[in-house]
């Protein structure tokens, strides 16, 4: 029994690094509609049934744009536009890693 | 005749006689199970809790209970408050001036933002294009609403008008794009959601689906103004304020005499089925008491011109003249009409329908006095 305890502790130790990390780069998507562009980054609304807020997005050069198959520049994107922003939490705030446009009938 | 055979009788009697008692305002659905209806009676206490300062109200806040003005003439009911929306409608896009506090304006604010900002209500934002006044609907068969298949609602749609009636409808869209049917500018695509976003908005208390306080007029929240820690209502009791209004029924229409049939008739004829579609059907659900149930609607859930009379604020794809069809349920208990309350009778709210709902309201005003009067005994049973 103390040794299963053991065994157990040392491995909850030994998870704990990797659930953190996992934790750390856990995607944050954000669905929502631009409201503005600007150079390096975009404003996003989003929120929950009245009460929307907006998520401020950096869009550094690496940033991948796409509406289907076709790729953009964020130049492209533009107040109305309905994305998907797939971003990583920095010490900066969110950076976007791909941003898709979505067609919506 | 034995006892027994009379007292089986009259369990049977009863019954039967339960079995048909109408629906009351307030009721919850038929057919849920004990628990289900364990949940609305738990989920009724939530809604009809009275928030304060130390328990998350605020610091902006239209009221401090969602019972508060959803009462009349059961928890769940319509209200006499009337609260005030603002946006902007620049080059054809909807700014709903999230930025400046969103666009739903608090008419209330806490002791203590109070005290800080020297402020009794939200600032109206300078930017708003619109106002907008909005009276407190009932809620009642909003989780049958919420389980009409898309497509469904999606197959009424007729845009370009290209059946030439006249009317055209089109759907409206949430920020992320997802069909809108809820609001009256069908605006939230879910019950969930429209719930939860109403803790937020309208009582100012965080939950975890929206755990963020809005800005105040695009200022950060003072610090020691708002000290509840966010979330502050747990999901338990977000779920459960979301069973009891997923569980309250639709009211049983009242009985039709000759009268109230020939208006009925005439509510088809004339055209106003066109938008307010009588019947709508639920998709599947696992609860039994909303699986695929047809219910009197009287709603397209679609966006409709009504003319510049009606005009007020853009919210989403929706115009300031475009409304969402209004279904017509509880009629009988409500004291005005239209999305701002301005009509005091059904003859004065049918007046006011223009654009898209124009043909109808000219055909309506072409009736006999007694077409007339048929028609809105029929509007009263609803």
């Amino acid at each position: 029994m103390k040794h299963l305890a053991r065994v157990v502790a040392l491995a909850a130790v030994a998870l704990l690094p990797a659930a953190a990390s996992a934790q750390a780069e856990e995607p944050h998507t954000y669905r929502g509609t631009v409201h503005t562009v600007q150079p390096g980054a975009l404003d996003l609304i989003t929120g929950v049934g009245y009460a929307l807020r907006v998520v401020h997005i950096r869009t550094p050069a690496t940033t991948v744009v796409a509406r289907g198959s076709a790729s953009l520049h964020v130049s492209e994107l533009k107040p109305g536009d309905v994305v998907q922003a797939d971003c990583r939490l920095t010490d900066t705030g969110l950076v976007a890693e791909r941003i898709e446009q979505r067609e919506t009938r | 005749m034995s006892r027994a055979v009379v007292c089986s009788a009259v369990a049977a009697l009863c019954l039967a006689a339960a079995c048909h008692r109408p629906v009351r305002p307030g009721d919850p659905l038929r057919g849920l199970t004990r628990e289900q209806r364990d949940r609305f009676a738990r989920g009724k206490a939530v809604f009809e809790r009275t928030f304060k300062p130390e328990t998350g109200l605020g610091p902006l806040f239209n009221s401090t209970s969602c019972g508060e003005c959803h009462e009349n003439p059961k928890t769940g009911g319509r209200g006499d408050e009337v609260e005030v929306h603002a946006t902007a409608f620049r080059a054809k896009l909807c700014d709903p001036l999230v930025q400046e506090g969103g666009f739903v304006i608090q008419q209330h604010t806490t002791p203590a933002l109070e005290q800080a900002l020297g402020i009794a209500q939200e600032p109206f934002p300078p930017s708003a294009t619109g106002r907008a006044m909005r009276t407190t609907t009932a809620i009642f068969a909003r989780g049958l609403l919420d389980l009409v298949p898309d497509a469904d609602i999606l197959a009424y749609a007729d845009p370009e008008d290209r059946n030439h009636d006249g009317i055209s409808g089109r759907p409206n869209r949430s920020v992320d794009g997802r069909l809108g049917r809820f609001g009256r500018k069908a605006f939230v695509p879910t019950l969930a959601e429209f719930n939860a976003g109403a803790f937020v908005a309208e009582m100012g208390v965080t939950n975890p689906a929206q755990p963020t306080e809005e800005n105040i007029g695009g200022k950060p929240i003072p610090p020691g103004v708002d000290p509840v820690p966010d979330p502050e209502i747990e999901q338990a009791a977000l779920d459960l304020t979301d069973d009891f209004v997923r569980f309250l029924a639709r009211p049983t229409l009242a009985k039709l005499g000759r009268k109230g049939r020939h208006g009925r008739h005439l509510f088809a004829e004339i055209g106003c089925a066109a938008c307010h579609v009588p019947t709508l059907r639920t998709g599947p659900s696992p609860i039994h008491a909303l699986d695929r149930k047809e219910f009197p609607a009287y709603t397209d859930l679609l966006l409709h011109d009504m003319g510049p009379d009606l005009a007020d604020i853009c919210l989403g794809r929706a115009t300031p003249p475009e409304f969402r069809t209004e279904p017509l349920i509880d009629l009988r208990d409500a004291k005005s009409f239209l999305h701002d309350g301005r009509a005091t009778t059904l003859e004065q709210a049918i007046a006011a329908h223009g654009g898209e709902g124009s043909g109808a309201r000219d055909r309506f005003g072409a009736l006999a006095p007694a077409e007339r009067s048929a028609l809105i005994a029929f509007l009263e049973s609803l």
